[in-house]
């Protein structure tokens, strides 16, 4: 397998780069959101309450229950879908591919007991974890960030320590050693560089589940506060007056899914591209 | 015991090396007190069946070895002693004032670095070289090899290489620093025929600008192109040691004689009963009682099986263990 053919197989995959395109376009929805939507994500319309899209005055999406423009909310909700990915995918990167990297690497004891630390936060119960967690430290989108974050690395620290494991079985990794490569330098050179590829799949993986989870909580009420929002608050909203206002629930029902999709779709030809035998 | 090197230059002392594996069915001793020294610009071939140690050997002297590995005996390198060396200072030792070359360059050059960077990497590992400079230290280091178009291998990967032009980057890898010493563990039985020659010589170059070189083969023809003296492994031990050219000329072992008996030769046509010695090479945690060669010896009796021989030191300045070794010595 090399680099240039897999990318080449990936730009042929079509479903691939639909994903791509989508993620592509959301991303700028979210990014120019202000710019684009004709009022504020919390401006009160008291003569449009629940009202449907209207072009002509801007409500390109409607309204919601409180007369708020729900394109401005979605595209709102879409920064934070994105954020919550992005910070996502840093954390799985930073401490999930270190963690395993080290824990695969150093092998023996030290593997078995950071694995076990991993088994044991895995087992935790995380909706009660949150709902602690909103309790003592309160509701808002820090806390769920930090609740996130405390899970979301176990399975890149799980994928990383299983490939490091037979990476370490090459024998460059051994040559290197011969020609007097540290620990340290090993790890951060031939070991981490080496992985990518199971990594940007796991990362594929990693994001609309974390996006999954943080409009789960939201939905709950337990994520992002009043006025901020997120697709997963927009959701619990439109779901209480599905059949009056059934708008509400599609637009960020509609976004939520593609964006899970297009990851899905991203994801699978990512990991077709990297292995041709497939 | 064996013919001393020049004292004055003396890179690599050997004393008494034993290598034990601590393994769920037992200790295996995979190498069991050998002693060599060498001098810069010296050739020490190691020879035997495989799994007879010569790897372990090597490994011993980087200090490359898995943690169930248990070492003894004494390796002085410039007038250093390495068993029992700190991690860090042993780190600050290999690749730069001793090298290894793997037998295999498919698998032992990493296959997501260019060769600018594997080389570099060397470099960096040791000293702090800007990276103009390091790249111009690649650029002479792959021209030391007699590398083609040296520029453009630079950028190149391993996968877009030939197998002998990666065994030459693999030495341009062990050479950039310079090392006083070179552990090359068969490093061309992985390449083509007329590639290997390429790399023989390229290796006697290296030993001719004063490198100390331990070479690994079972190519008992390598040995005597390239070595000053030759060691002959038998599970473990050091069985026949001694200048190539007496250890060739006048074998005393009779495993020596029997390895020499088997290589094809031009220069006799009756060669086609040439045969291999019969048998396997002992298991490790089973060794026969006495001589481990016993069992698969013509001239094996009462005492071989009873008492392993010593390695104790003849006329020539070779060593020899065995029982009978000056007796019935000439088998032929
Ligand atoms: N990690 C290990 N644990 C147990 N035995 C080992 C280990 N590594 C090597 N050995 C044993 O050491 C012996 C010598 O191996 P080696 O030096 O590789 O032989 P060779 O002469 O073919 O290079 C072999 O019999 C092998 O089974
Ligand atoms: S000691 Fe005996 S068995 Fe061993 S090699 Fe010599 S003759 Fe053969
Ligand atoms: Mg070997």
């Amino acid at each position: 397998m090399t680099a240039d053919s897999g990318w080449r197989r990936l730009l042929r995959n079509p479903m691939a780069m639909a994903g791509l395109t989508v993620l592509g376009l959301i991303l700028l929805l979210a990014l120019f959101g202000p710019f684009l939507a004709a009022h504020e994500i919390d401006e009160v319309f008291w003569d449009r309450i629940g009202a449907p899209p209207d072009f002509a005055a801007g409500f390109y999406f409607g309204t919601d229950a409180n007369g708020r423009d729900l394109f401005a909310r979605t595209l709102a909700g879409a920064r934070v879908s994105l954020l919550v990915g992005t910070a996502a995918s840093l954390i799985s990167l930073v401490i999930g591919v270190t963690y395993g990297a080290i824990a695969g690497y150093l092998g023996g004891r030290i593997d078995a007991v950071m694995m076990r630390i991993v088994d044991i936060l895995y087992s935790l119960p995380f909706v009660f974890f949150v709902i602690l967690l909103t309790v003592y430290v309160g509701r808002s989108l820090s806390t769920i960030f930090i609740t996130i974050g405390a899970v979301i690395w176990l399975d890149m620290a799980r994928i990383v320590r299983g490939q490091t494991l037979s990476l370490k079985q090459r024998e460059f990794i051994e040559a290197a050693r011969a020609f007097g490569a540290t620990d340290r330098r090993i790890i951060l050179r031939h070991i981490i560089p080496n992985l990518w590829g199971p990594v940007i799949i796991s990362m594929l993986l990693v994001i609309p589940d974390a996006i999954l989870t943080e409009s789960f909580l939201s939905f709950l009420g337990l994520g992002v506060q009043e006025p901020n929002t997120s697709w997963g608050v927009l959701i619990g909203d439109g779901a209480q007056n599905m059949m009056e206002t059934p708008w509400m629930l599609l637009f960020p029902g509609a976004f939520l899914a593609l964006t899970l999709l297009a990851f899905n779709f991203l994801g699978d030809g990512l990991r077709d591209a990297m292995d041709p035998k497939e | 015991m064996e013919a001393e090197p020049r004292q004055d230059r003396i890179v690599l002392n050997v004393s008494n090396l034993t290598t034990r594996f601590l393994t769920p069915r037992g200790t295996v001793t995979a190498v069991d007190g050998v002693s060599f020294s060498l001098a810069a610009g010296e050739t020490l071939g190691i020879v035997g069946e495989s799994g007879c140690g010569k790897s372990q050997t090597l490994f011993s002297i980087m200090g490359l070895l898995p943690s169930n590995a248990r070492v003894g005996g004494s390796i002085g390198f410039e007038g250093q002693e390495l068993i029992g060396l700190p991690p860090g200072e042993m780190n600050r030792l290999r690749g730069i004032r001793l090298a290894l070359v793997f037998q295999d360059p498919m698998t032992a050059l990493n296959p997501y670095l260019t060769v600018e960077r594997q080389l570099c990497e060397v470099l960096e590992y040791h000293k702090g070289l800007s990276r103009a400079d390091a790249r111009a230290e690649a650029l002479e280091a792959l021209r030391r090899v007699h590398m083609p178009e040296p520029e453009r291998q630079l950028r190149r990967y391993p996968h877009e290489l030939s197998g002998g032009m990666r065994q030459r980057v693999v030495i341009a890898m062990a050479m950039i620093g310079k090392p006083a010493l070179l552990l090359a563990d068969e490093p061309t039985t992985a390449l083509d025929v007329t590639i290997q020659a390429e790399i023989l010589d390229l290796l006697a170059e290296q030993s001719d600008s004063g490198t100390a070189i331990v070479l690994v083969t079972h190519d008992l023809g390598v040995v005597a192109r390239l070595c000053d003296r030759v060691a002959v492994m038998y599970a473990g031990r050091v069985v026949e040691q001694g200048p190539t050219r007496a250890v060739f000329h006048a074998p005393r072992h009779p495993y020596t004689q029997g390895l020499l008996a088997a290589l094809p030769r031009l220069d006799d046509l009756a060669s086609a009963g040439r045969k291999p010695i019969e048998g396997q090479p002992p298991d490790l945690l089973a060794l026969p009682p006495g001589c481990a060669f016993s069992p698969r010896c013509p001239l094996a009796d009462g005492p071989c099986r009873e008492m392993s021989p010593e390695l104790l030191s003849r006329d020539g300045g070779c060593a020899v263990a065995c029982h009978h070794a000056d007796g019935r010595g000439g088998v032929s």
